[in-house]
């Protein structure tokens, strides 16, 4: 598990991350969602012991992470620009990583190789961008960690690698218990691989929590009417947001789908449908009901 | 679980040290073949013609020495390279990251890599021992052994220390361009500065005697590479070696990672090298002015090249114009530094100046002035001078005027000593200077400089110079003639009084100078003035029928 107690740190005089308390649970995939600069990569890099803190604490498996080999041996971290051994190949990358991380595994290595097709002997400098990340995340993985820590992980990474790449987090989530958080400004890449999001905007978390919890009592409601009644008719419901376009209305309501629909219908509409909202709308609306320039935040 | 814990401790660090190891082969190699052109390609090449300098008297030792001296700047310039090559992951993030993820302690990370450098450093260097040694095997008049093991102890030590010295400038710095500016920048500058304080101080401070102990203490190439190879050069080799190594981690383990890219990591290097920036540049600008540190000439213009140096180093450390106002202040800071020195100079120098030795503490005193030179173990007459000459020295050495310039040598019981040296009227110290010509320590140290007593007394020639056209030449002196002259030369001393002694000094170009010779091939030389107060002295020379103009 991983806890963040009163996180703050600083470059000079400009806060990266001020006062943040925030705990991930082992065994789940995490998203930390933000613009750029909002502060997802210095978290990243706080809890891989890269950086160190200048205020509050961080700790993995209740243990500082800064300076803690054992800790750092059961963390992967992937940052957002790959770097390798200047004129290295991945095979030489792997005998450094193997010599490393103890739990380095070279079985899960080659079986790497086979997922994403990289000549190993290559230069890791000739590569493109893309294959540099896969080569990146191949090293990452074979480490077998506790804690994969992924920053912009799918940044580069086309439409099939990117579900590859989900699939295979998904399987060290399920089948080892690994923990792996990923750091996206875009919502949409997190939506069908997190358990949880965190929001992060200016240093500090705006919004954190299960997706399904969030999305579980928030529905889309299209209602179209002959005559549109007047919006005072929705006060029992707790409409976050109204949009009407001709006769057709697009509620935000909150509440139970059941107890929403049966409302709905009591107003005779000629077409009354709930859908599920995506998970940027659901921050947008939770975003925007406490005063956030949402777009801004979700770029 | 003790087992556990300490294989992992171990096998990360002893990984990562041969992985980096490896990862240096090929410059190595380079290193190598660069080394190996020194030894034995230079010496196969000059074969010939060093066969032939041994027959012109050159020893193997010196030969040894000279190898030696090379290889003991090689080394250090390897393994600060080695440095510079394996820490440059520190400027640039990506690399930062993943290096700082890996599972090792920041001491483990910084010492495995230092180590590494080193082996890979002194590589090269024992190939060419190595290539020398059985140069040495097969044709003993190249080299001397013991020379050699004790000059490789010598170039180890120095190649450890500027290891951990350079450390500390690679933890510090934030770019390459800015480590090798600030290391090669801080290393001449100190160098500089302490040549310059050395100037300062010889100017302002009364009683101080140029030597190069400033520069010695204050720089480490000078350190270094000054070959002292005494118990004192041995220790503080060690301590430098432990307190820089221990200043690197701890500056590592606080080291911002982040600050990878930017100049510095660490302010006070910056702050630090635009000081010395300032220094050097101030006073070059100050000098090309005025030459004297009293003129405020020289201090107007020493500013403004303090400043100027100072904003000069800041557009290159902060890329831009950013900063100036600071750079400004580093100027005048540089400056304040450069003035505080003087000041301490012009007011005694903490007492530097008025500081007379207890005599209980006192193991020996050398006084000098003139033709004397006597050692004191007794040091009440020593101490009764200086106390005269602090409170009449002259803040200036005068040579035209009536002004006596005596030096003191206190050697203290503790070992330590202290030298002073003065420039007074001699009027206002003739009593005492006088107490000293006639004392029996002096006529004992004459007696010994002559060889009296050794039974390998040879012979002495002699030479009285009346004046630049008039000169006496006696040869062969035999061990009684010299005892004879020295009686009749040390009646005519205790005959001295103040005026007669007054004007028997640097007034008078009567001298007469003693060449002595032993059969061990020992020698020794002495100058006295000899001037019309001493009858006794020029009768004996006359009498005894030596006198032989040329």
């Amino acid at each position: 598990m991983i806890t963040a107690k009163s996180l703050t740190k600083k470059f000079d005089s400009k806060i990266a991350l001020d006062n943040i308390n925030l705990t991930i649970p082992d065994g789940c995939v995490y998203g930390l969602v933000g613009s750029n600069g909002s502060g997802k990569s210095t978290l990243l890099r706080l809890i891989s012991g890269v950086y160190m803190t200048d205020g509050g604490t961080i700790q993995v498996d209740d243990k500082n992470c800064f300076n803690n080999p054992v800790i750092k041996s059961q963390i992967a971290f992937l940052g957002d620009t790959p770097y390798f051994l200047p004129q290295s190949n991945l095979k030489e990358m792997a005998t450094l990583y193997s010599s490393m991380y103890p739990e380095f595994d070279y079985e899960t290595y080659k079986h790497l190789l086979t997922v994403f097709p990289l000549n190993p002997k290559a230069r890791l400098s000739t590569f493109s961008k893309g294959m540099q990340r896969q080569a990146a995340l191949i090293l990452a993985l074979s480490t077998n960690p506790k804690y994969l820590l992924m920053d912009e992980a799918f940044d580069g990474l086309d439409v099939v690698m990117r579900r590859v790449l989900a699939n295979i987090v998904m399987d060290g989530v399920q089948q080892r218990g690994m923990t792996a958080i990923i750091a996206s400004h875009n919502l949409r890449e997190l939506e069908n691989v997190c358990d949880s999001v965190c929001v992060i905007h200016e240093g500090k978390i705006i919004s954190n929590g299960n997706i399904e919890s969030l999305r579980g009592n928030m529905h889309k409601v299209q209602v179209a009417f002959s005559e549109v009644p007047e919006m005072s008719v929705f006060d029992s419901l707790y409409v976050m947001k109204t949009e009407r376009t001709g006769s057709l209305l697009s509620l935000v309501v909150r509440g139970e789908e059941d107890e929403i629909m049966q409302f709905i219908n009591s107003l005779n509409p000629l077409y009354a449908e709930c859908i599920e909202p995506t998970l940027e709308e659901v921050f947008v609306y939770e975003l925007e009901v406490c005063g956030y320039d949402v777009k801004n935040i979700l770029s | 679980m003790t087992l556990k814990t300490s294989s992992r401790k171990l096998n990360p660090f002893f990984k990562m040290l041969m992985f980096t190891l490896r990862k240096n082969f090929g410059i190595i190699i380079v290193l190598s073949i660069l080394a190996l052109l020194y030894c034995p390609g230079s010496y196969l090449a000059n074969y010939g013609a060093m066969a032939s300098s041994v027959s012109s008297g050159v020893k193997p030792y010196e030969f040894t020495q000279t190898f030696c001296a090379v290889i003991s700047v090689f080394a250090p310039i390897f393994v600060v390279l080695f440095n510079f090559i394996n820490f440059s992951f520190l400027y640039k993030k990506s690399a930062s990251d993943v290096f700082h993820a890996f599972p090792l302690t920041r001491a483990e990370l910084l010492i495995s890599r230092t180590i590494s450098g080193i082996i890979a450093s002194l590589i090269p260097i024992f190939l060419c021992v190595f290539c020398y040694s059985a140069m040495v095997i097969f044709n003993p008049w190249l080299g001397n052994f013991v020379t050699l093991l004790q000059h490789i102890a010598e170039m180890l030590v120095i190649t450890l220390i500027w290891s951990s010295f350079s450390l500390i400038f690679v933890v510090c710095a934030g770019s390459m361009f800015d480590l090798a500016l600030s290391f090669c920048g801080i290393n001449l500058a100190t160098v500089f500065i302490s040549l310059i304080y050395e100037s300062i101080i010889e100017d302002t401070v009364v009683g101080y005697i140029s030597n190069s102990d400033i520069l010695y203490n204050l720089s480490l190439p000078v350190f270094c590479f000054s070959h002292k190879n005494n118990l004192e050069f041995w220790i503080r080799s060690i301590v430098y070696i432990v307190v820089f190594t221990t200043v690197a981690i701890l500056l590592y383990n606080k080291r911002k990672a982040e600050k990878g890219g930017s100049a510095y990591a660490y302010k006070f290097m910056y702050l630090l090298c635009s000081v010395f920036a300032g220094i050097c540049g101030g006073y070059l600008i100050g000098i090309l002015f005025n030459s004297h540190y009293s003129s405020v000439i020289f201090w107007f213009f020493a500013t403004i090249g303090a400043i100027i140096s100072c904003v000069i180093y800041g557009l290159i450390t902060n890329r831009g114009f950013k900063g100036v106002s600071r750079s400004i202040l580093m100027g005048a800071i540089a400056i304040s530094t450069m003035l505080a020195v003087m000041i301490i100079g012009v007011t005694g120098g903490l007492g530097y100046t008025r500081r007379v030795p207890i005599a209980q503490k006192i193991e020996q005193v050398t006084v000098e002035f003139e033709d004397c030179c006597v050692t004191f173990t007794n040091p009440e007459l020593v101490i009764e001078l200086h106390n005269k000459t602090i409170e009449n020295a002259s803040s200036d050495i005068d040579y035209s005027n009536d002004h006596v310039i005596i030096t003191f040598d206190y050697k203290f019981k503790i070992g330590s000593s202290m030298k002073r040296y003065f420039c007074v009227p001699r009027e206002k110290v003739e009593k005492e200077l006088l107490a000293i010509y006639k004392s029996n320590e002096r006529y004992e140290q004459i007696k010994d400089e002559l060889f009296i007593s050794s039974n390998m007394f040879r012979y002495a020639e002699a030479e009285y110079r009346i004046d630049s056209s008039s000169v006496y030449r006696f040869s062969y002196m035999t061990k009684t003639d010299c005892q004879n002259l020295l009686d009749a030369y040390w009646k005519d001393v205790q005959n001295l009084n103040d005026t007669s002694f007054f004007n028997n000094s640097y007034k008078t170009t009567q001298h007469l100078t003693i060449d002595i010779e032993r059969y061990d091939n020992e020698y020794n030389y002495l100058s006295f003035y000899v001037g019309d107060t001493f009858p006794n002295t020029f009768n004996y020379m006359s009498e005894m029928g030596y006198l032989a103009f040329y």
